[in-house]
């Protein structure tokens, strides 16, 4: 399985929608905390276990997170740590890129989401506390919903409801919104510790998975939300980021503070069904291609992104 | 911030608060969410909770809001504080409305009614500020505030009370001692003036002095009293007021006490003293300028833990170890020190106005909308024919006919997660077997069959050592590390198995372990076969030759042991040398003398050495016996009238049957007992004297 090597520490990764072969990396120098950043696109050559990049666009300061156009195949936006957000056009020459600059957060962005079903907006999660909601046609954001007490660490859109999202905070709560009310519709206080991560499962859209500094991840059922539906254990430190499966039901992927990356299957009693450990640093980023059934990628502050089938050894040649 | 809809967050929820709360006053508490929400032309969304209004979790939140601690926090903390206690926003508003508390949903009316208290004064500076926010709420605000006002009159009745003792308190002591002074001054002086020329009129003046002196003492003591009275006034009211809420605070600070605690304990235990370590008290704070600023959101409200996420300690183990660079970055940066390797960057769009290009590729549809469910899918993976089964998705092509235009990433093992720790292998077979079966959700482990024919070559080889080139080539490939042969290696093996597949036809579980016995033999998969195999069958070489084991030179059971003692040796020849039956008197024997169950073993010895030993040197025994300690007692003869009571006798001592201690008495002169000690042989033959027989010792 390929491995790629960016100059600065890996912070997030996602597969494009549109490209089966396609990834965007998000990498901040100096592991994030002062130092410039690059956007990475890379691409999976067919040959062989290789990955060539496409290109790379670099930031006066890191890049927490990177998200795909849903509706232009080559446009890509990325969380810049100075609260700005750059819109990339990978089919326009490198000169003109960036081809946006949307900044209003007053502090660092650290999630992003597109809208996978209606394709035109996307939310940005920010350590000011609020989350903002764009369109990649206008040049502010369109609402701003403000009510946790403290960062926002990720957002992230329902699947079924183009209206709904979650959003994972600090301040230990996860909120559910609805673009189109005022203010939240429900709020999970889901930890005791901050929660630096959320997903919503792609098949059944009332569950929704929250992954905290307490090590474990917890999947709610908004329908009843008071008691978790599961709470996977197994990770070591504090878990980064969950996604779940866009092919399988019950499967989610995690990245944690602990090196690995972790397969679970919350539905089975023994939840845990793999368990990767091919970073040397902290894993924070990871993702699961919503294009090839079993296609994983990770990313760590080891400076490497690995790209492999489920089932495989991602240190296997 | 440009383009927000609301200038502060507190006004964006008051607005549609304040319709509800219209709303929820004219009814009762237990009021749904969906009459609201029907009313804005929201259908009854799932996201929204539904869940009437708690009163116990209301009142517990106005007693918490209505502490004068909490007061003087940011709204947004206590919001905070009681969403993460589960409260939700109908019962946090509830609770908000309910406190008398200056935040902006409540009253600017009632706020103009405040007293000239002290005590009022922090209220008072908080109030100006809110006042413009709540103008465009004002009419709905007034209406509500009208009627809330009244009820907050006996609260501010009582705390402007309060606050007039307090001054009134704070007055009367100044003014005592702006008069105290000065007349003690000028009583002072009057008497330094009076010295002079007082010794004449000493005995005129004392009296008036002393009148004088009694009158400003007794004013002074009337002074006091009053002041006394004041400030005890104030204490008590204070004390009740503090009383009402010691209960609540009490707890909670009996949890923060109790955390802060378990967190020293765990620092204390781990001993971790990194200096830099403590910027990472919480998570996610790597930057440098960040910790700074929540260091003093830390420092706003100490006491309580109104503050979200900021004091909640991590549980054991917190830390996860950062690495070294890292921490070497962290304090070069709070030195103030830039890392050299940042460069100016300029990000900023050469052309904000820049069209983006036209997308050349139509939106596909995801996996969980293209299909009803996820049968289809797993079908699509896994079946024979390897087509999608909708023509809308595209972008499933897995096991498609053509092979080789399949790039590496979309080739699919068989659902056999790999795993890295050994424990999991069965969640693993679990899991392998669960989709390649219909998808319903097994929760239950089925154990998968076995295979029919478990690896034919391996078979083959092991039957004939010799003969097994194709399984050695195999293992030699397995062991080569070699990069070359390895990818194409890969790919024929893969495209074996996508053959498999093809031609499979029925998809049963067979038909997978067969596709994972050769996917086995790919080098990327060696681990696979060891780890998902190791209960199955795990073939040895074939070539290695059968190992010949040595024995030692005799069998013994007992081990390795000591030499057993000369006086061992005896007994054993003594025991060896006896006759079956006597043998069998052995354990008997040592049980009465012993009461030890354990040396029933003897007996067992004594029938494994019989078979050994013999039937000889009886008189050699007998001789010893004579020599040593031991003695024989023979029975001489009877009196035929006691023969019975001989023949009792006799049982008793030898245990023996009836029939056989009347034969053996019959026999008499006859030895009735071997190898008893003196004093037993001497007190048989007692007994059997005593019963009318003669017994000699031998």
């Amino acid at each position: 399985m390929p491995v790629f090597k960016t100059p600065f520490n890996g912070y997030s990764v996602r597969f494009s929608p549109f490209y089966e072969s396609r990834l965007a990396v998000a990498t901040a120098q100096n592991f994030g905390i002062l130092g410039n950043g690059r956007v990475h696109v890379i691409d999976l050559a067919s040959s062989g276990p290789v990955i060539n990049e496409l290109i790379a666009f670099d930031t006066a300061d890191g890049v927490y997170d990177v998200a795909w156009s849903e509706s232009h195949d080559s446009v890509l936006v990325a969380a810049v740590a100075d609260g700005s957000m750059k819109v990339y056009d990978t089919a326009l020459p490198p000169q003109a890129n960036p081809v946006r600059s949307l900044k209003e957060h007053a502090r660092e962005v650290h999630g992003l989401d597109y809208n996978p079903t209606r394709r035109d907006s996307f939310l940005s999660a920010s350590w000011d506390d609020s989350v903002k909601l764009w369109t990649l046609d206008r040049p502010a954001s369109l609402r701003t919903f403000r009510e946790h007490a403290y960062c926002v660490y990720s957002v992230a859109w329902n699947p079924k409801h183009a209206d709904v999202f979650a959003s994972a905070s600090g301040d230990c709560t996860v909120r559910i919104w609805d673009v189109r009310e005022p203010g939240s519709t429900m709020i999970i206080p889901g930890h005791e510790h901050e929660i630096l991560s959320c997903d919503w499962n792609k098949y059944d859209e009332c569950l929704i998975a929250t992954a905290s500094v307490d090590k474990s991840i917890k999947i709610w059922d908004v329908r009843n939300y008071r008691v978790p539906v599961s709470v996977l254990n197994g990770h070591g430190y504090a878990v980064r980021k969950i996604k779940f499966s866009p092919h399988r039901r019950n499967l989610l992927v995690s990245c944690s503070y602990d090196m690995t990356v972790c397969l679970w299957d919350f539905m089975v009693e023994d939840a845990l069904v793999g368990r990767y450990d091919h970073h040397t640093e902290f894993a924070v980023g990871v993702d699961l291609s919503v294009l090839v059934d079993g296609l994983m990628a990770s990313t760590g502050w080891d400076e490497l992104v690995y790209v492999w089938q489920q089932g495989m050894d991602p240190r296997a040649a | 911030m440009a383009t927000t809809q609301s200038p502060s967050p507190n006004s964006n929820d008051d607005k549609p608060q304040a319709v509800s709360e219209v709303v929820q006053q004219a009814n009762q508490v237990q009021q749904d969410v969906r009459p609201e929400a029907t009313k804005q032309g929201v259908p009854a969304s799932v996201f929204v909770n539904s869940e009437p209004i708690r009163e116990d979790q209301v009142s517990n939140a106005v007693k918490f809001l209505s502490h004068p601690k909490v007061r003087g926090s940011p709204v947004i903390y206590r919001r905070s504080f009681l969403e993460k206690k589960g409260l939700t926003k109908e019962e946090i508003d509830e609770a908000f409305r309910r406190v008398p508390d200056p935040s902006p949903s409540s009253q600017p009316a009632s706020l103009s009614q405040d007293g000239q208290a002290n005590s009022l004064s922090s209220v008072q500076t908080q109030a100006p500020i809110q006042t413009p926010q709540p103008l465009p709420a004002a009419p709905t605000g007034i209406v509500s505030s009208g009627r809330v006002a009244r009820r907050q009159f006996q609260w501010y009745h009582a705390v402007s009370a309060v606050g007039l003792l307090a001054a009134s308190g704070c007055g009367t002591a100044l003014l005592i001692k702006k008069v105290i002074i000065p007349k003690l001054k000028l009583w002072v002086r009057k008497v330094v003036l009076e010295e002079d020329n007082v010794y004449a009129k000493k005995i005129d003046a004392k009296p008036s002095l002393a009148e004088e002196a009694a009158a400003a003492a007794k004013a002074a003591a009337a002074a006091a009293s009053d002041v006394a009275k004041a400030s005890q006034e104030m204490l008590n009211s204070k004390n009740e007021e503090r009383r009402r809420f010691e209960e609540f605070m009490n707890l909670m600070d009996a949890q923060v006490q109790e955390m802060k605690s378990m967190s020293n304990s765990i620092r204390k235990l781990e001993g971790q003293a990194n200096s830099s370590g403590r910027a990472f008290s919480d998570h996610d704070d790597h930057r440098a300028s960040a910790s700074s600023t929540k260091q003093s959101y830390a420092n706003g409200n100490v006491d309580l833990n109104v503050q979200p996420g900021r004091t909640s300690t991590l549980p054991a183990s917190a830390e996860p170890p950062h690495p070294k660079s890292f921490m070497e970055k962290m304090e070069m940066i709070q030195r103030g020190e830039k890392p050299s390797n940042i460069r100016e960057v300029n990000d900023m769009p050469p052309n904000p106005n820049q069209q983006l290009s036209n997308p050349r590729i139509t939106p596909r549809t995801k996996p969980w909308e293209a299909q009803n469910g996820p049968r289809q899918v797993l079908q699509s993976q896994t079946s024979a024919e390897g087509l999608n089964q909708n023509g809308v998705d595209s972008g499933l092509n897995y096991l498609v006919d053509d092979e080789s235009s399949t790039p590496w990433w979309q080739r699919k093992n068989v659902r056999i997660t790999e795993i890295e720790n050994e424990d999991e292998v069965k969640a693993a077979g679990s899991y392998g077997v669960k989709t390649n079966e219909q998808p319903s959700v097994q929760r239950t482990w089925v154990p998968p069959q076995p295979p029919p024919v478990a690896m034919p070559e391996a078979a083959e080889a092991i039957r004939r050592p010799k003969s097994a080139p194709k399984e050695t080539a195999m293992q030699e490939q397995l062991a080569d590390e070699q990069s070359a042969a390895r990818p194409s290696e890969v790919t024929d093996e893969l495209q074996r198995i996508t053959k498999m597949f093809s031609t499979a036809g029925k998809l049963n579980k067979v038909s997978s372990y067969q596709v994972a016995l050769k996917v086995f033999k790919t080098r990327d998969t060696f681990y696979l076969r060891v780890r998902t195999f190791q209960h199955d069958f795990v073939p040895r070489d074939p070539k290695a030759k059968p190992k010949k084991l040595k024995y030692p030179q005799f069998y013994d059971p007992y081990g390795p042991r000591p030499p057993p003692s000369d006086k061992i040796v005896e007994l054993a020849d003594c025991i060896s040398a006896l006759s079956p039956e006597e043998r069998g008197q052995i354990g008997p024997t040592l049980m009465e003398r012993l009461r030890h169950p354990k040396m029933q073993t003897i007996t067992v010895e004594g029938m494994e050495l019989g078979s050994q030993g013999g039937a000889g040197a009886g008189a050699a025994k007998t001789e010893e016996k004579k020599e040593k300690t031991t003695f024989d007692v023979k029975l001489e003869k009877f009196d035929a009238a006691a023969k019975i009571k001989v023949i009792k006798e006799v049982r008793a001592f030898t245990n023996l049957g009836l029939k056989e201690a009347k034969d053996l008495v019959e026999k008499a002169p006859v030895m009735l007992k071997q190898g008893v000690t003196k004093e037993e042989a001497s007190d048989i033959m007692e007994r059997i004297k005593a019963t009318g027989g003669v017994a000699v010792m031998e």
